[in-house]
């Protein structure tokens, strides 16, 4: 799915890409989200995000997702988030290929941005981009997580 | 009783899901394999239901049918164009 995304360059680098991933997750999975993803080839991070709500409908008994792919670059960390099915970092297929995929991606991404739910993914990517920069102070996570277990 | 098109609730089309229900969309699953022979029949199947959508819709609702169907197609062929 080519049009429908939201994609930035953040001013951030991390060599551990994948506790920046987790980091993400945990704070959609705090609030009912299913979150999984994996490190891709090119050594970046995948992310997908999905909840039992009517945002993510199902298309071909395929769930969808808001995707998102974190890329290492020389300005910091490039980020794109797309709609796509739970899990799979590319559109398969039976989607790609499914007359009314372009309907339901258009509709997806409706919701998405009304809710605002890509612009808070790519908000929490980037304070977890922040807490893992290279050059944070030593123990940057460890303070995050405990200024938000004493909030 | 006739299936809606959306969702009364959150508007989403829901013809999409349906697809994944139809007989012949799991016939097409079951081995993953499409024969030519398959690929004509359903051809000439869709072809049938179209005509006899025609035959059975009154004048107006054939040429919102028509629209609806051609514009379908347009945004198919544009969401072709901009994937590759």
């Amino acid at each position: 799915m080519g049009m429908f995304k939201t994609e930035q360059t953040l001013p951030y680098s991390s060599s551990d890409l994948a506790a920046v991933a987790e980091q993400v997750k945990d704070v959609f999975r705090a609030e009912g989200y299913d979150a999984t993803g994996h490190e891709t080839p090119d050594g970046g991070q995948f992310i997908s995000l999905t909840k039992g709500d009517t945002a993510f409908k199902s298309v071909l008994g395929l769930k969808t997702a808001l995707n998102v792919h974190l890329n290492p670059t020389p300005q910091g960390t490039h980020v794109k988030a797309e709609v796509g099915t739970y899990g799979e970092a590319i559109l398969g297929t039976a989607l790609a290929w499914f007359v009314f995929w372009p309907i339901s991606a258009v509709q997806v991404w409706g919701a998405l941005q009304n809710s605002k739910t890509d612009e808070r993914v790519l908000m929490e990517i980037e304070k977890a981009l922040k807490a893992h920069a290279e050059g944070a102070p030593e123990g940057t996570a460890a303070n995050g997580a405990a200024e938000t277990a004493q909030a | 009783m006739s299936k809606p098109w959306f969702d009364p609730e959150t508007g989403m089309l829901m013809l999409d899901e349906y697809v994944s229900e139809m007989p012949s969309y799991r016939r097409i699953l079951a081995d993953e394999v499409v024969s030519e022979q398959e690929y004509r029949d359903h051809a000439e199947q869709t072809v049938n239901l179209l005509r006899r959508l025609e035959e059975t819709l009154p004048d107006d609702a054939k040429a919102l049918a028509t629209e609806a169907l051609c514009e379908l197609a347009v945004l198919y062929a544009l969401e072709r164009h901009q994937a590759n």
